[in-house]
This record gives C-alpha cells, sequence and structure tokens, in this order.
C-alpha cells in the first residue's frame, strides 16, 4: 500500500527536450478521499479541518475533519477556467497566524508533512496545520477540488 | 514560444488493494526559457545566493535577466530530512515553507498567483484580514543549517 505522487513538467524549446520530474512515494498511505468543492464568492469555507490536541471540535463548513497527524498529502486545486481562488492555511500558533496563497486557473497547492508546516511570523517554527480554507473571488464562485491521502488510524 | 505542461499524478494502491489515480494538468504558454538543477545546498541562506530571484534567470551572478516567472518547482532531494525555505515578498511579512523528505513546493505566478499575509484577526472574525499581495522577490533557505542538502529547482519563464 503506497501512494505515489508524480510532478511532471513537459516542455519541448527549439526542438530540445527541456521536460523534467520528481516524484514522491508514501508507504504509509491506506485511504483517500477526493472531493469538489464550490467556493463561495468573496468568502472562506473550511475545506480541510485538523483533529489537533487542544481544538477543532467544529466540523469544516464544506469538507470533513481529519487527524492532522495521519495526513500525508493534501493537494487542493482550483478547477476554475478563468477564476482565481484564495487558499488559506492556519496553524495552530499561540498567535494564530494564516499563510495564505493565490491559486489562479490550473494551479495547486501541495502539503504533506502537517505536523512541520510554517508560518508567516518573524521568528518560523515547525507548526500543525490546523484548518484549511479556500476563498472565490468576489462575484465570482469557483470550484476546487481537494484530494486527500491518509494513513488509518 | 512553447507551452508548458504541469502534469501532478497521485496513483496508489490501498487498504483492500483498490488501486486508484488522479490528476491535474497545467497548461501554460508563451514559455521563452527555462533552468533547472540539482545541487548540494552551500552558502545559499544569504539574499546574495537565492534559489530563485526576480530579477534574473540564474542562480547567482549572472547580471540581471530580467523575465516573469511563470513556474517554478523546489524539491527537497533528500530522503529523511526536511529543510526550509524563506519566501520574501514584495510587501507584507516573510513567509516560510517546510519541504518535507522528497517533497515539492511548487509556485505559478503566470496564472495570477501570489502570496499574501495575514495575521488573526484581533476582533474574533472567523476570515482573515488580508494584507496586500505580495509578488515573489526571492526564495532562500531558511538559515545555513541545510548546508550539504541536495534540492532541485525546475523554473520557466515568459517574456
Amino acid at each position: 500500500m503506497a501512494l505515489t505522487t508524480t510532478i511532471t513538467e513537459e516542455l519541448t524549446l527549439e526542438g530540445s527536450d527541456c521536460g523534467a520530474s520528481a516524484s514522491i512515494e508514501q508507504g504509509d498511505v491506506v485511504y483517500y478521499d477526493s472531493k469538489i468543492y464550490r467556493l463561495t464568492a468573496g468568502a472562506y469555507s473550511q475545506v480541510v479541518l485538523y483533529r489537533c490536541t487542544s481544538s477543532g471540535s467544529n466540523s469544516p463548513s464544506l469538507g470533513i475533519r481529519y487527524n492532522y497527524n495521519k495526513v500525508k498529502y493534501a493537494r487542493i486545486t482550483n478547477l476554475d477556467d478563468s477564476d482565481e481562488c484564495t487558499i488559506s492555511i492556519k496553524t495552530r500558533t499561540s498567535s494564530s497566524s494564516y499563510f495564505q496563497v493565490i491559486i489562479g486557473s490550473g494551479g495547486s497547492f501541495i502539503i504533506n508533512d502537517h505536523s512541520q508546516f510554517m508560518n508567516n511570523t518573524t521568528t518560523p517554527s515547525y507548526q500543525i496545520v490546523e484548518e484549511v480554507s479556500a476563498s472565490g473571488p468576489i462575484g465570482s464562485e469557483v470550484d476546487v477540488e481537494v484530494f486527500i491521502g491518509y494513513e488509518a488510524a | 514560444m512553447a507551452d508548458l505542461t504541469v502534469t501532478i499524478a497521485e496513483t496508489a494502491t490501498l487498504q483492500g488493494d483498490q488501486s486508484i489515480s488522479d490528476s491535474t494538468v497545467l497548461t501554460l504558454s508563451g514559455i521563452i526559457s527555462f533552468y533547472h538543477f540539482k545541487g548540494q545546498a552551500q552558502g545559499l541562506y544569504g539574499t546574495n545566493n537565492p534559489l530563485y530571484d526576480e530579477h534574473s534567470t540564474l542562480r547567482t551572478g549572472a547580471g540581471d535577466i530580467k523575465t516573469n516567472l511563470a513556474y517554478l518547482r523546489i524539491t527537497n532531494l533528500e530522503s529523511d530530512t526536511s529543510m526550509a525555505l524563506k519566501i520574501m515578498l514584495s510587501v507584507g511579512d516573510d513567509m516560510y515553507l517546510n519541504l518535507a523528505k522528497n517533497e515539492s513546493f511548487i509556485f505559478c505566478p503566470n496564472v495570477g498567483s501570489s502570496y499574501q499575509c495575514a495575521e488573526y484577526p484581533e476582533d474574533g472574525d472567523s476570515n482573515p484580514d488580508i494584507d496586500a499581495d505580495g509578488t515573489l522577490n526571492q526564495i532562500i533557505f531558511e538559515n545555513n543549517s541545510f548546508d550539504g542538502k541536495h534540492y532541485e529547482v525546475y523554473g520557466a519563464f515568459v517574456d
């Protein structure tokens, strides 16, 4: 049992093959979830919520809840053909902060190790991922795919 | 000019021997140049030695070849240790990203991606207060503890 993820770049410039690839295998992944959500325009929805040691009792607004230390791979892909979406990753810190990235049409963001994410504080440290939220731009709903690979409980 | 096709594919044999596969494909047009190298970190934590710099398609000492980044992948080639990157933005706080063993970071500013910083709102609002969008200036290793670690960088650029 294993999950293999491969990122492949295909590019030909002036007749030369300029492609490359990277691959990662995670032998402890035994389950997966693949879901598509429609994000609200201009407002965040929780697409993944992780169960942490002292928080996370609520259900996410769109997704389901996972044990952060069991999830080994999470990909969020913007499926819209024109609009961007914003992904916001909240880590569990004493002064919580968000790691945010705008994902254009077709783009993806990947998280592997959910116990050693980093935030945007001036003194970075390894943090537990607590929740992943996403939002469409103002005036546009956006579909995203969430692919999760995780260990047995 | 050419198209860059980026495929992220997941294949798995899971509990009960069920097999699954999923993938997503991104095509970026107008690519005029690229770089690809695998290296060993040595002194790459200073701003004079970035893994990526907005003013150069080359890693170090390359003058000022100004092109526009369309796609960037940085991969941790180490199989047993993580490495931390410092993502320096044009505005707001720097961002930090930890790459677990063999993990990749991908970024596609040409399709509208940018980073934002947001502090947890003091008013208890469930939505983060977003700072201004920050474009990507530089990516460096967080500190010198990653010297000797192996990494890979693939970047593609438009005119």
